[in-house]
Protein backbone atom coordinates (compact mmCIF):
# COMPACT_ATOMS: atom_id res chain seq x y z
CA UNK A 1 0.00 0.00 0.00
CA UNK A 2 1.71 3.14 -1.12
CA UNK A 3 0.98 6.32 0.60
CA UNK A 4 0.23 9.11 -1.55
CA UNK A 5 1.09 11.61 0.51
CA UNK A 6 4.46 10.38 1.43
CA UNK A 7 7.52 13.14 0.03
CA UNK A 8 9.37 12.56 -3.18
CA UNK A 9 12.06 11.25 -0.96
CA UNK A 10 10.62 8.52 0.73
CA UNK A 11 8.84 7.17 -2.28
CA UNK A 12 12.39 6.76 -4.23
CA UNK A 13 13.65 4.88 -1.12
CA UNK A 14 11.26 2.64 -0.54
CA UNK A 15 12.39 1.24 -3.62
CA UNK A 16 9.14 -0.74 -4.74
CA UNK A 17 7.34 -0.38 -7.81
CA UNK A 18 4.38 0.98 -6.59
CA UNK A 19 5.92 3.83 -4.63
CA UNK A 20 7.62 4.42 -8.21
CA UNK A 21 4.68 5.20 -10.39
CA UNK A 22 3.58 7.30 -7.41
CA UNK A 23 6.79 9.83 -7.75
CA UNK A 24 6.35 9.28 -12.02
CA UNK A 25 2.69 10.69 -11.64
CA UNK A 26 3.77 13.39 -9.65
CA UNK A 27 6.35 14.41 -12.29
CA UNK A 28 5.97 12.84 -15.75
CA UNK A 29 4.03 16.27 -16.89
CA UNK A 30 6.46 18.77 -16.24
CA UNK A 31 9.69 16.59 -17.05
CA UNK A 32 7.92 15.72 -20.40
CA UNK A 33 7.35 20.13 -20.78
CA UNK A 34 10.63 20.85 -19.78
CA UNK A 35 12.10 18.36 -22.11
CA UNK A 36 9.85 19.17 -24.92
CA UNK A 37 10.41 23.35 -24.59
CA UNK A 38 14.02 22.35 -24.99
CA UNK A 39 13.89 19.84 -27.97
CA UNK A 40 13.53 20.37 -31.42
CA UNK A 41 10.26 18.07 -31.81
CA UNK A 42 7.69 16.08 -29.49
CA UNK A 43 9.26 12.91 -30.75
CA UNK A 44 12.55 13.74 -28.85
CA UNK A 45 11.10 15.38 -25.68
CA UNK A 46 8.87 11.71 -25.11
CA UNK A 47 12.29 9.64 -26.11
CA UNK A 48 14.51 11.91 -23.16
CA UNK A 49 11.47 11.71 -21.33
CA UNK A 50 11.51 7.49 -21.00
CA UNK A 51 15.17 7.97 -20.70
CA UNK A 52 15.07 10.32 -17.50
CA UNK A 53 12.54 8.12 -15.53
CA UNK A 54 14.75 4.77 -16.78
CA UNK A 55 17.34 6.34 -14.61
CA UNK A 56 15.58 7.60 -11.86
CA UNK A 57 14.42 4.37 -11.92
CA UNK A 58 17.94 2.61 -11.73
CA UNK A 59 18.98 5.20 -9.00
CA UNK A 60 16.20 5.75 -6.48
CA UNK A 61 17.68 3.58 -3.90
CA UNK A 62 20.84 6.11 -4.30
CA UNK A 63 18.51 9.44 -4.11
CA UNK A 64 21.24 11.10 -1.31
CA UNK A 65 19.82 14.42 -1.23
CA UNK A 66 17.77 15.62 2.40
CA UNK A 67 15.36 17.30 0.29
CA UNK A 68 12.32 15.85 0.75
CA UNK A 69 11.21 17.42 -3.31
CA UNK A 70 13.71 15.12 -5.85
CA UNK A 71 12.33 18.58 -8.37
CA UNK A 72 15.96 19.20 -8.43
CA UNK A 73 17.23 15.86 -8.60
CA UNK A 74 14.86 15.04 -11.90
CA UNK A 75 16.00 18.05 -13.10
CA UNK A 76 19.93 17.71 -13.06
CA UNK A 77 18.82 13.96 -14.74
CA UNK A 78 16.75 15.83 -17.28
CA UNK A 79 19.37 18.10 -17.99
CA UNK A 80 22.12 15.93 -18.22
CA UNK A 81 20.85 13.50 -20.75
CA UNK A 82 19.17 16.65 -22.86
CA UNK A 83 22.64 18.66 -22.83
CA UNK A 84 23.86 14.91 -23.81
CA UNK A 85 21.23 14.58 -26.54
CA UNK A 86 22.60 17.86 -27.83
CA UNK A 87 26.02 17.16 -28.14
CA UNK A 88 25.13 13.67 -30.13
CA UNK A 89 21.81 14.69 -31.56
CA UNK A 90 20.15 11.63 -30.13
CA UNK A 91 18.95 10.41 -26.98
CA UNK A 92 21.20 8.07 -25.39
CA UNK A 93 19.24 4.65 -24.25
CA UNK A 94 21.82 3.55 -21.70
CA UNK A 95 19.73 3.66 -18.52
CA UNK A 96 16.37 1.96 -20.60
CA UNK A 97 18.94 -0.41 -22.10
CA UNK A 98 20.11 -1.86 -18.82
CA UNK A 99 16.47 -2.09 -17.56
CA UNK A 100 15.81 -3.95 -20.89
CA UNK A 101 12.61 -1.74 -21.51
CA UNK A 102 10.72 -2.25 -24.48
CA UNK A 103 10.78 1.18 -26.98
CA UNK A 104 6.73 2.86 -26.56
CA UNK A 105 5.81 4.46 -29.98
CA UNK A 106 5.10 8.00 -30.15
CA UNK A 107 1.94 8.88 -32.39
CA UNK A 108 1.03 11.86 -33.90
CA UNK A 109 -1.92 12.48 -31.13
CA UNK A 110 1.09 12.10 -28.41
CA UNK A 111 3.07 14.50 -30.36
CA UNK A 112 0.46 16.96 -30.50
CA UNK A 113 -0.36 16.52 -26.59
CA UNK A 114 3.07 17.09 -25.75
CA UNK A 115 3.65 20.14 -27.59
CA UNK A 116 0.73 21.58 -25.71
CA UNK A 117 2.06 20.37 -22.32
CA UNK A 118 5.14 22.29 -23.44
CA UNK A 119 3.08 25.82 -22.73
CA UNK A 120 1.46 24.59 -19.53
CA UNK A 121 4.52 23.41 -18.18
CA UNK A 122 6.32 27.07 -18.26
CA UNK A 123 3.41 28.34 -15.60
CA UNK A 124 4.61 25.31 -13.67
CA UNK A 125 7.98 25.87 -13.66
CA UNK A 126 7.40 29.56 -12.79
CA UNK A 127 5.58 28.64 -10.01
CA UNK A 128 8.61 26.47 -8.42
CA UNK A 129 10.44 29.57 -8.73
CA UNK A 130 8.22 31.07 -6.15
CA UNK A 131 8.81 31.20 -2.39
CA UNK A 132 6.98 28.21 -0.64
CA UNK A 133 4.69 30.58 1.26
CA UNK A 134 3.51 32.31 -1.74
CA UNK A 135 2.83 29.28 -4.48
CA UNK A 136 0.83 27.86 -1.67
CA UNK A 137 -1.27 30.89 -1.43
CA UNK A 138 -1.50 31.54 -5.48
CA UNK A 139 -2.50 27.51 -5.64
CA UNK A 140 -4.89 27.69 -3.06
CA UNK A 141 -6.34 30.69 -4.42
CA UNK A 142 -6.50 30.37 -8.17
CA UNK A 143 -6.20 26.75 -9.16
CA UNK A 144 -8.40 25.77 -6.41
CA UNK A 145 -10.39 28.82 -5.76
CA UNK A 146 -10.77 28.83 -2.44
CA UNK A 147 -12.08 32.00 -0.57
CA UNK A 148 -9.73 34.16 1.49
CA UNK A 149 -10.78 33.24 4.56
CA UNK A 150 -10.29 29.15 3.97
CA UNK A 151 -7.48 29.83 3.01
CA UNK A 152 -6.34 31.57 6.01
CA UNK A 153 -7.71 29.43 7.99
CA UNK A 154 -6.20 26.49 6.39
CA UNK A 155 -2.59 28.00 6.91
CA UNK A 156 -2.19 29.54 10.17
CA UNK A 157 -2.47 33.11 8.93
CA UNK A 158 -4.63 36.03 8.60
CA UNK A 159 -6.70 36.81 5.59
CA UNK A 160 -4.86 39.59 5.04
CA UNK A 161 -1.68 37.86 4.78
CA UNK A 162 -3.45 35.18 2.35
CA UNK A 163 -3.85 38.51 -0.05
CA UNK A 164 -0.28 39.88 0.30
CA UNK A 165 0.97 36.52 -0.76
CA UNK A 166 -1.49 35.81 -3.83
CA UNK A 167 -0.44 39.62 -4.98
CA UNK A 168 3.17 38.93 -4.21
CA UNK A 169 3.10 35.64 -5.81
CA UNK A 170 1.08 36.80 -9.27
CA UNK A 171 3.45 39.81 -9.27
CA UNK A 172 6.61 37.13 -9.36
CA UNK A 173 5.09 34.95 -11.73
CA UNK A 174 4.41 38.43 -14.13
CA UNK A 175 7.85 39.40 -13.90
CA UNK A 176 9.10 36.16 -14.46
CA UNK A 177 6.84 35.77 -17.48
CA UNK A 178 7.90 38.92 -19.46
CA UNK A 179 11.79 37.95 -18.59
CA UNK A 180 10.55 34.87 -20.66
CA UNK A 181 8.80 36.13 -23.72
CA UNK B 1 -2.74 9.55 -14.10
CA UNK B 2 -2.86 12.46 -16.63
CA UNK B 3 -6.45 13.37 -16.58
CA UNK B 4 -7.26 12.09 -19.76
CA UNK B 5 -9.51 9.27 -21.01
CA UNK B 6 -7.60 7.87 -23.48
CA UNK B 7 -4.27 6.16 -22.49
CA UNK B 8 -1.23 8.25 -24.33
CA UNK B 9 2.03 8.30 -24.38
CA UNK B 10 3.03 9.48 -20.54
CA UNK B 11 0.29 6.55 -19.66
CA UNK B 12 1.77 3.82 -21.99
CA UNK B 13 5.27 4.74 -20.68
CA UNK B 14 3.82 4.24 -17.16
CA UNK B 15 2.71 1.19 -17.74
CA UNK B 16 6.23 0.28 -19.05
CA UNK B 17 8.19 1.25 -16.23
CA UNK B 18 5.81 -0.51 -13.75
CA UNK B 19 6.77 -3.56 -15.75
CA UNK B 20 10.28 -2.66 -15.34
CA UNK B 21 10.26 -1.95 -11.79
CA UNK B 22 8.37 -5.06 -10.56
CA UNK B 23 11.11 -7.12 -12.35
CA UNK B 24 14.07 -4.50 -10.45
CA UNK B 25 12.04 -5.34 -7.54
CA UNK B 26 11.94 -9.18 -7.68
CA UNK B 27 15.87 -8.95 -8.59
CA UNK B 28 16.48 -7.05 -5.39
CA UNK B 29 14.35 -9.12 -3.23
CA UNK B 30 16.27 -12.68 -4.44
CA UNK B 31 19.48 -10.85 -5.37
CA UNK B 32 21.68 -14.45 -5.40
CA UNK B 33 19.25 -17.17 -5.30
CA UNK B 34 17.03 -15.91 -7.52
CA UNK B 35 19.86 -16.44 -10.52
CA UNK B 36 20.81 -19.36 -8.94
CA UNK B 37 17.77 -21.03 -8.43
CA UNK B 38 17.39 -22.74 -12.42
CA UNK B 39 21.02 -24.06 -11.44
CA UNK B 40 20.30 -25.82 -8.17
CA UNK B 41 17.29 -27.48 -9.43
CA UNK B 42 19.03 -29.17 -12.30
CA UNK B 43 21.23 -30.50 -10.31
CA UNK B 44 21.16 -33.60 -8.22
CA UNK B 45 24.26 -34.51 -6.57
CA UNK B 46 25.02 -37.92 -6.09
CA UNK B 47 26.96 -39.38 -3.42
CA UNK B 48 29.82 -39.61 -5.63
CA UNK B 49 29.69 -36.09 -6.97
CA UNK B 50 29.54 -34.44 -3.11
CA UNK B 51 32.90 -36.78 -2.39
CA UNK B 52 34.52 -34.96 -5.19
CA UNK B 53 33.52 -31.91 -4.62
CA UNK B 54 34.62 -32.21 -0.65
CA UNK B 55 37.83 -33.02 -2.73
CA UNK B 56 37.93 -29.71 -4.59
CA UNK B 57 36.73 -27.76 -2.09
CA UNK B 58 40.09 -29.22 0.25
CA UNK B 59 42.26 -28.58 -2.37
CA UNK B 60 40.61 -24.80 -2.82
CA UNK B 61 41.33 -24.24 1.04
CA UNK B 62 45.49 -25.72 0.59
CA UNK B 63 45.92 -23.24 -2.57
CA UNK B 64 44.26 -20.00 -0.84
CA UNK B 65 46.65 -21.44 2.88
CA UNK B 66 49.43 -20.70 0.16
CA UNK B 67 48.37 -17.45 -1.62
CA UNK B 68 47.01 -15.82 1.96
CA UNK B 69 49.83 -13.12 1.45
CA UNK B 70 49.09 -11.69 -1.87
CA UNK B 71 46.11 -9.74 -2.20
CA UNK B 72 45.78 -9.73 -6.10
CA UNK B 73 45.23 -13.56 -5.67
CA UNK B 74 43.15 -14.02 -2.90
CA UNK B 75 39.63 -15.26 -3.97
CA UNK B 76 37.53 -12.50 -5.21
CA UNK B 77 39.76 -10.26 -3.15
CA UNK B 78 37.62 -10.69 -0.34
CA UNK B 79 38.47 -9.23 3.19
CA UNK B 80 37.74 -12.19 6.00
CA UNK B 81 35.66 -10.55 8.20
CA UNK B 82 37.34 -10.35 11.35
CA UNK B 83 34.97 -12.04 14.14
CA UNK B 84 33.08 -9.35 16.06
CA UNK B 85 34.21 -6.47 13.63
CA UNK B 86 31.11 -5.07 12.35
CA UNK B 87 30.86 -4.37 8.57
CA UNK B 88 30.56 -0.70 8.29
CA UNK B 89 28.88 -0.30 4.89
CA UNK B 90 27.58 -2.65 1.89
CA UNK B 91 26.20 -0.76 -1.11
CA UNK B 92 24.80 -1.97 -4.31
CA UNK B 93 24.84 0.78 -7.00
CA UNK B 94 21.93 -1.03 -9.71
CA UNK B 95 23.48 2.14 -12.45
CA UNK B 96 27.13 1.39 -12.28
CA UNK B 97 26.64 -2.66 -11.23
CA UNK B 98 28.91 -2.45 -8.83
CA UNK B 99 28.74 -3.33 -5.23
CA UNK B 100 30.91 -1.66 -2.17
CA UNK B 101 31.76 -3.12 1.00
CA UNK B 102 33.85 -0.99 3.12
CA UNK B 103 34.85 -3.10 6.38
CA UNK B 104 36.54 -0.78 8.37
CA UNK B 105 39.88 0.85 5.98
CA UNK B 106 39.20 -2.46 3.93
CA UNK B 107 37.33 -1.59 0.49
CA UNK B 108 36.15 -4.77 -2.00
CA UNK B 109 34.49 -4.09 -4.99
CA UNK B 110 32.59 -6.36 -6.85
CA UNK B 111 31.28 -6.14 -10.50
CA UNK B 112 27.52 -7.56 -10.60
CA UNK B 113 26.86 -10.23 -13.10
CA UNK B 114 24.66 -7.80 -14.96
CA UNK B 115 27.89 -5.32 -15.01
CA UNK B 116 28.00 -3.74 -18.71
CA UNK B 117 30.63 -5.27 -21.21
CA UNK B 118 32.31 -1.71 -21.17
CA UNK B 119 32.66 -1.54 -17.18
CA UNK B 120 34.03 -5.55 -17.47
CA UNK B 121 36.77 -4.45 -20.83
CA UNK B 122 37.75 -1.59 -18.62
CA UNK B 123 38.75 -3.46 -15.36
CA UNK B 124 40.18 -6.56 -16.82
CA UNK B 125 43.83 -6.91 -16.46
CA UNK B 126 44.16 -3.41 -15.76
CA UNK B 127 45.54 -1.06 -13.07
CA UNK B 128 42.59 0.39 -11.59
CA UNK B 129 43.01 3.28 -8.97
CA UNK B 130 40.59 3.78 -5.71
CA UNK B 131 40.46 7.16 -4.62
CA UNK B 132 38.43 7.63 -1.60
CA UNK B 133 38.13 10.29 0.82
CA UNK B 134 37.11 10.91 4.69
CA UNK B 135 35.40 14.01 6.84
CA UNK B 136 34.99 16.95 4.65
CA UNK B 137 35.75 19.06 7.35
CA UNK B 138 39.12 18.62 6.39
CA UNK B 139 40.87 21.67 3.76
CA UNK B 140 40.25 20.60 0.22
CA UNK B 141 44.36 21.10 0.24
CA UNK B 142 44.84 18.22 3.08
CA UNK B 143 46.41 15.28 1.68
CA UNK B 144 44.36 13.28 4.04
CA UNK B 145 41.32 14.34 2.96
CA UNK B 146 41.72 11.52 -0.31
CA UNK B 147 44.16 8.54 -0.86
CA UNK B 148 44.49 6.69 -3.74
CA UNK B 149 46.13 3.13 -4.09
CA UNK B 150 46.17 1.56 -7.10
CA UNK B 151 46.14 -2.21 -7.81
CA UNK B 152 46.24 -4.61 -10.70
CA UNK B 153 42.49 -6.50 -11.53
CA UNK B 154 43.52 -9.82 -12.17
CA UNK B 155 41.64 -10.81 -15.87
CA UNK B 156 38.56 -12.51 -15.13
CA UNK B 157 38.21 -11.57 -11.75
CA UNK B 158 34.99 -10.14 -10.72
CA UNK B 159 35.84 -8.15 -7.55
CA UNK B 160 39.06 -6.55 -5.79
CA UNK B 161 40.15 -5.49 -2.34
CA UNK B 162 41.89 -2.41 -1.23
CA UNK B 163 43.32 -1.90 1.98
CA UNK B 164 43.47 1.82 2.83
CA UNK B 165 46.12 3.70 5.74
CA UNK B 166 42.96 5.31 6.72
CA UNK B 167 39.46 6.21 7.73
CA UNK B 168 37.79 5.96 4.19
CA UNK B 169 34.11 6.21 5.10
CA UNK B 170 32.97 8.96 2.78
CA UNK B 171 32.96 8.00 -0.73
CA UNK B 172 35.35 6.00 -3.20
CA UNK B 173 35.57 6.40 -6.94
CA UNK B 174 37.62 4.03 -9.33
CA UNK B 175 38.80 4.75 -12.23
CA UNK B 176 41.15 2.99 -15.30
CA UNK B 177 44.80 4.38 -15.94
CA UNK B 178 43.16 7.32 -18.23
CA UNK B 179 41.57 8.49 -15.24
CA UNK B 180 38.31 7.58 -17.00
CA UNK B 181 35.51 6.82 -13.97
CA UNK B 182 34.56 3.22 -13.74
CA UNK B 183 32.14 3.75 -10.56
CA UNK B 184 31.79 6.21 -7.59
CA UNK B 185 29.83 5.86 -4.44
CA UNK B 186 28.76 7.66 -1.79
CA UNK B 187 28.70 6.17 1.32
CA UNK B 188 25.21 6.78 3.27
CA UNK B 189 25.93 9.03 6.23
CA UNK B 190 28.37 10.61 3.96
CA UNK B 191 28.11 14.66 3.66
CA UNK B 192 26.32 15.54 0.79
CA UNK B 193 29.79 17.90 -0.33
CA UNK B 194 31.78 14.50 -0.11
CA UNK B 195 33.36 13.52 -3.30
CA UNK B 196 36.45 13.78 -4.98
CA UNK B 197 38.46 17.50 -4.73
CA UNK B 198 41.30 19.21 -5.10
CA UNK B 199 42.80 16.31 -7.65
CA UNK B 200 39.73 15.79 -9.31
CA UNK B 201 38.91 19.47 -9.96
CA UNK B 202 42.24 20.35 -11.23
CA UNK B 203 42.43 16.89 -13.64
CA UNK B 204 38.59 18.02 -15.05
CA UNK B 205 39.78 21.46 -15.73
CA UNK B 206 43.10 20.74 -17.87
CA UNK B 207 41.28 18.29 -19.15
CA UNK B 208 38.48 20.72 -20.29
CA UNK B 209 40.86 23.41 -21.49
CA UNK B 210 43.00 20.89 -23.51
CA UNK B 211 39.30 20.16 -25.27
CA UNK B 212 38.40 23.41 -25.51
CA UNK B 213 41.53 24.93 -27.05
CA UNK B 214 41.20 21.94 -29.88
CA UNK B 215 37.44 22.27 -30.50
CA UNK B 216 36.63 25.98 -30.21
CA UNK B 217 32.57 26.64 -30.19
CA UNK B 218 31.53 22.89 -29.29
CA UNK B 219 30.03 22.03 -25.95
CA UNK B 220 32.29 19.16 -24.90
CA UNK B 221 32.55 16.33 -22.82
CA UNK B 222 33.07 18.20 -19.56
CA UNK B 223 30.22 21.02 -19.85
CA UNK B 224 27.08 20.41 -17.93
CA UNK B 225 23.76 21.95 -18.17
CA UNK B 226 22.17 23.93 -20.92
CA UNK B 227 23.36 27.40 -20.15
CA UNK B 228 27.19 27.30 -20.80
CA UNK B 229 25.87 25.35 -23.81
CA UNK B 230 24.49 28.01 -25.18
CA UNK B 231 26.60 31.05 -24.01
CA UNK B 232 29.09 28.75 -26.24
CA UNK B 233 27.23 28.59 -29.29
CA UNK B 234 25.15 32.13 -28.62
CA UNK B 235 21.99 30.13 -29.48
CA UNK B 236 19.35 29.07 -27.70
CA UNK B 237 18.86 25.46 -27.19
CA UNK B 238 15.63 23.90 -28.51
CA UNK B 239 13.76 26.94 -30.14
CA UNK B 240 17.18 27.77 -32.42
CA UNK B 241 17.81 31.52 -31.91
CA UNK B 242 20.27 33.90 -31.34
CA UNK B 243 21.09 35.06 -27.67
CA UNK B 244 21.17 38.66 -27.76
CA UNK B 245 24.11 40.58 -26.49
CA UNK B 246 26.54 37.33 -27.03
CA UNK B 247 29.42 36.82 -28.46
CA UNK B 248 30.79 33.68 -29.15
CA UNK B 249 34.74 32.84 -27.94
CA UNK B 250 37.11 34.05 -30.70
CA UNK B 251 40.06 31.69 -31.48
CA UNK B 252 42.69 33.62 -29.90
CA UNK B 253 40.78 33.18 -26.60
CA UNK B 254 39.80 29.33 -27.41
CA UNK B 255 43.56 29.29 -27.95
CA UNK B 256 44.90 30.74 -24.58
CA UNK B 257 43.94 27.48 -23.36
CA UNK B 258 46.00 25.33 -25.06
CA UNK B 259 48.95 24.05 -22.68
CA UNK B 260 47.31 26.58 -19.99
CA UNK B 261 48.00 25.02 -16.37
CA UNK B 262 45.52 25.33 -13.05
CA UNK B 263 47.20 27.75 -11.17
CA UNK B 264 44.38 27.86 -8.23
CA UNK B 265 41.65 25.84 -7.04
CA UNK B 266 38.39 26.78 -4.49
CA UNK B 267 36.04 24.76 -3.57
CA UNK B 268 32.92 25.44 -1.60
CA UNK B 269 30.29 22.76 -1.50
CA UNK B 270 28.66 21.25 -4.60
CA UNK B 271 30.88 24.19 -6.34
CA UNK B 272 34.48 24.64 -7.13
CA UNK B 273 36.58 27.55 -9.53
CA UNK B 274 40.01 26.76 -11.15
CA UNK B 275 42.02 29.71 -12.44
CA UNK B 276 44.12 29.08 -15.43
CA UNK B 277 47.78 30.32 -16.00
CA UNK B 278 46.26 32.55 -19.41
CA UNK B 279 44.40 34.71 -16.42
CA UNK B 280 40.73 32.68 -17.05
CA UNK B 281 38.54 31.60 -14.61
CA UNK B 282 36.11 28.50 -14.88
CA UNK B 283 33.23 26.97 -12.55
CA UNK B 284 32.72 23.91 -12.01
CA UNK B 285 29.83 21.59 -10.33
CA UNK B 286 29.97 18.47 -8.78
CA UNK B 287 28.03 15.92 -10.28
CA UNK B 288 25.97 12.80 -9.13
CA UNK B 289 27.75 10.40 -10.81
CA UNK B 290 31.15 11.31 -8.88
CA UNK B 291 32.61 13.93 -12.10
CA UNK B 292 32.87 17.52 -12.15
CA UNK B 293 31.48 19.63 -14.82
CA UNK B 294 31.90 22.60 -16.44
CA UNK B 295 28.74 25.09 -15.82
CA UNK B 296 30.83 28.54 -16.55
CA UNK B 297 33.25 30.23 -18.44
CA UNK B 298 35.49 33.34 -17.86
CA UNK B 299 34.06 37.00 -16.74
CA UNK B 300 32.59 36.32 -13.21
CA UNK B 301 32.59 32.69 -13.17
CA UNK B 302 34.93 32.16 -9.41
CA UNK B 303 32.49 34.50 -7.86
CA UNK B 304 31.59 33.48 -4.26
CA UNK B 305 34.00 31.12 -4.54
CA UNK B 306 37.33 32.58 -4.87
CA UNK B 307 36.26 35.51 -2.84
Amino acid sequence: MVNHEATDRELLLKGDAAAFAVFYDRHAEWVLGFLRRRSPDGEAAADLTAEVFAAALSGRRRYRSKNASAHAWLLAIASNKLNSALRSGYAERRARTRLAMRPVEVTDDDVARIDALAEVSVVVELLQDLPTDQRTAVLARIVDENEYADIAVTQGVSEAVVRQRVSRGLSGLRRQWEKRV
Amino acid sequence: MTGHRQPWYLDRLRGELERVAAIEDQRERSPTLGRLRPALDRMRPSPRMLAALAAVLALVAVVLAVARESDVERPVAAPQPTPGKKVLTDVTDVDDAVRWRLDGRVLTVQLLPFAPDRTVRMVNGTRISATCGTNVALSPADPRRETTLTRLWPAGQTSLSYRFPRDVSEWCRLADPAGRRVAFVRFPGASSAAGPAAGLVTETALKWARLFASSPGICNEYMVGQPVCEQMMCQRVGAPKPIPNCTRPNQAYTESFRGATVQEIAIKGDEAAARFSNGETIRLHWQPNGDWGVTKIGGDAGRGIFE
